[in-house]
């Protein structure tokens, strides 16, 4: 059943990779005529797509930078303290998870417009907190609630200031929470196409905006190309955290100490 | 030293005027059901709360402002609080990074720690690798590692199973006496205080009811809520008629009890009239075919609890009024039968009088 369940994931991807090796110039069909690098070829020497991924990894970069500064001072509070309307809070801002891309990209753009907001760039970048942030706070806040406070206890009575049993005890244990967090933070920003869409200009193209807008006038394979190339670096990535961190932290589920 | 300890939460005095000298060397165990105050007093002590009134001293130095990572104390918690990153052996070795040790220093502290929890060599292991047990000797042996002046555990074994739990008591009080420190520890477990301390001091909300080595407690609790935490007795609500040369009680419109004179304890006396409370321990009343006792009362078998090595009968005597009898199992000794008729009796001196619940006083 499980195998069933791969292959049919896995196969659609897979005919994707072996498509962009196709030296057709069309999305043809299955089985490839031959095998080339011609796309990938094109896709490193075209200035629209590597400014496009340029452009992309730095607003990815400073998004996870700007949900780090503001989710971890609520993922603590949020964890620590108790107060009135907490619930309805986490769930406000929870609501970017739930409300369609393209309506979010509509209403960003008609809000900007209205508030003589202009510059695509700040608002690409507003716009992508804006939907990463509950993934980010979700991450962190998972970790820190895991996280058995009396290790921060013991470290004090131990002889530790604030400031030490922070930095040797808290911290390592919500890294995993912060890594977690600060790779599902970037991946769902540099992925980011319908709202992007909706907020670039021709000067602020970024890689999934770029590639469609190229979509629109050619079908050719190099769009498959592009796609493989994105799924290799994500799987390189998902690959270190393995080896670093391990998949199981930061997901959520921090083992309980002292148990 | 506890000098008048005040801690409120909100509008609830969590701890009211304790006061409680500790002796050097000694284990003393503070008791009491939960929501008592213990664990709040033991906190006080490390630091990790904030004293409202009074003063704690620590070989005759104030500490009650002093902050938690200066006052030298070890802590045990109740989930051990082991840094899971670290190995063993740093986290041993944690607590010594604060006191300017040398490298071979530490080593050789870390190794001595060690080898006092019976666990050698298992400095490269991580927490999560050892066992409930292990785990605790670890969280034991990092509290003493740092020579502290006063150790401190909170319910240490609560989460270990009975067996371990056993083993464990016996370990942590050989350990203490070995290194011969200061020690305050925190049980809602009676047995674990009778068997392990020096002194209780039994708590209930807030207050201290009653301080003394096990046995004193045990044979001569003050109130009916020492008598009744401690052990299982027999209590039996009555009313004095006269205090002559022994006290004769009226449990209710037919019978009596006798009890000794001297057995009361409580500051102000008994008088006739007032309403008291009887301490019966199950182990010191007896059951025959005849009335043998000056305090003898006819009744029925009712519920038999086979324990192994004790059997507990349950009496009902009639109108509502049930006692408990404990009898250990000689050699050969027969099991009585359920329904069977017995006398269950008891001399003057085998029972206890005690003030009144309600009022605190006769």
């Amino acid at each position: 059943m499980a195998a069933t369940t791969l292959v049919f994931l896995i196969l659609p991807i897979l005919v994707v990779v072996i498509l962009s090796f196709d030296p057709r110039r069309y999305l043809a069909y299955f089985p490839p005529a031959g095998f080339t690098f011609k796309w990938y070829q094109f896709l490193i020497t075209s200035p629209t797509m590597m400014g496009g991924l340029v452009l992309s990894v730095i607003i990815a970069t400073i998004t996870v930078v700007n949900c780090l500064v503001v989710g971890l001072p609520c993922a603590y509070c949020i964890a620590r303290r108790q107060f009135r309307g907490k619930e309805l809070l986490l769930n406000f801002l929870s609501l970017p998870m739930l409300i369609p891309e393209v309506v979010i990209g509509i209403s960003l753009l008609m809000f900007f417009t209205r508030a003589l907001l202009y510059d695509s760039l700040t608002k690409i970048l507003l716009a992508h907190f804006l939907f990463t942030f509950p993934y980010m706070l979700r991450a962190l806040t998972a970790t820190l609630v895991g996280y058995d406070k009396s290790a921060e206890e013991a470290a004090l009575v131990l002889g530790a200031n604030q400031i030490q049993a922070f930095a040797s005890v808290v911290f390592p244990l919500i890294r995993a929470g912060v890594i977690g967090g600060s790779i599902f933070a970037f991946f769902i920003s540099f992925d980011n196409t319908a709202v992007t869409l909706f907020l670039a200009d021709p000067f602020t193209r970024t890689l999934p905006v770029a590639l469609f807008v190229r979509l629109k006038s050619y079908s050719d394979p190099v769009i498959a190309a592009a796609s493989t190339l994105l799924i290799a670096l994500s799987y390189l990535i998902i690959i270190l955290l393995e080896k670093t961190v391990g998949l199981d932290k930061f997901t959520g589920i921090a083992p309980l100490p002292g148990r | 030293m506890y000098a008048n300890v005040f801690k409120h939460f909100g509008n609830a005095t969590a701890v009211d005027n304790f006061s409680l000298t500790v002796n050097k060397r000694e284990l003393l165990t503070l008791l009491g059901p939960s929501g008592c105050g213990k664990t709040t007093t033991l906190r006080m002590t490390a630091g990790l709360e904030t004293v409202d009134s009074g003063s704690i001293l620590i070989n005759g130095k104030d500490v009650t402002t002093v902050p938690i990572y200066r006052r030298n104390l070890g802590m045990v918690f109740q989930n051990y609080a082991l840094f899971p990153h670290m190995t063993v052996f740093d986290n041993l070795a944690f607590g010594l990074k604060f006191r300017k040790k040398t490298k071979n220093e530490t080593t050789k502290l870390v190794d001595e720690a060690l080898r006092l929890v019976a666990l050698p060599g298992f400095g490269d292991r991580y927490p999560r690798q050892l066992s409930g047990g292990q785990q605790q000797r670890i969280a034991l042996a990092r509290a003493l590692v740092i020579e502290p002046e006063v150790l401190l555990l909170d319910e240490p074994l609560s989460n270990l199973d009975m067996k371990l739990r056993r083993k464990m008591r016996l370990e942590i009080r050989r350990i203490q006496r070995e290194v011969g420190i200061t020690t305050i520890y925190v049980t809602h477990d009676q047995e674990e205080a009778l068997t392990m301390s020096d002194r209780v001091a039994i708590m209930n909300a807030g207050r201290i009811m009653q301080v003394g080595r096990p046995r004193e407690i045990y044979q001569c609790p003050n109130s009916q809520f020492v008598a009744n935490f401690i052990g299982e007795p027999n209590l039996l609500h009555g009313r004095i008629l006269s205090a002559n040369r022994e006290f004769v009680i009226s449990i209710d419109s037919q019978r009596k009890v006798i009890a000794m004179l001297q057995n009361a304890s409580s500051e102000k006396p008994a008088s006739v009239g007032d309403s008291v409370s009887l301490c019966l321990r199950p182990e010191r009343v007896e059951l025959n075919e005849k009335s043998i006792h000056k305090n003898s009362f006819a009744g029925e078998i009712g519920i038999i609890e086979y324990l192994g090595s004790f059997v507990r009968y349950y009496v009902d005597l009639g109108r509502g009024l049930t006692l408990a009898c404990t009898r250990q199992m000689g050699l050969g000794e027969p099991v009585r039968s359920l329904g069977e008729k017995v006398y269950i009796g008891w001399e003057p001196e085998d029972c206890l009088v005690l003030p009144e619940e309600r009022t605190g006083e006769f």
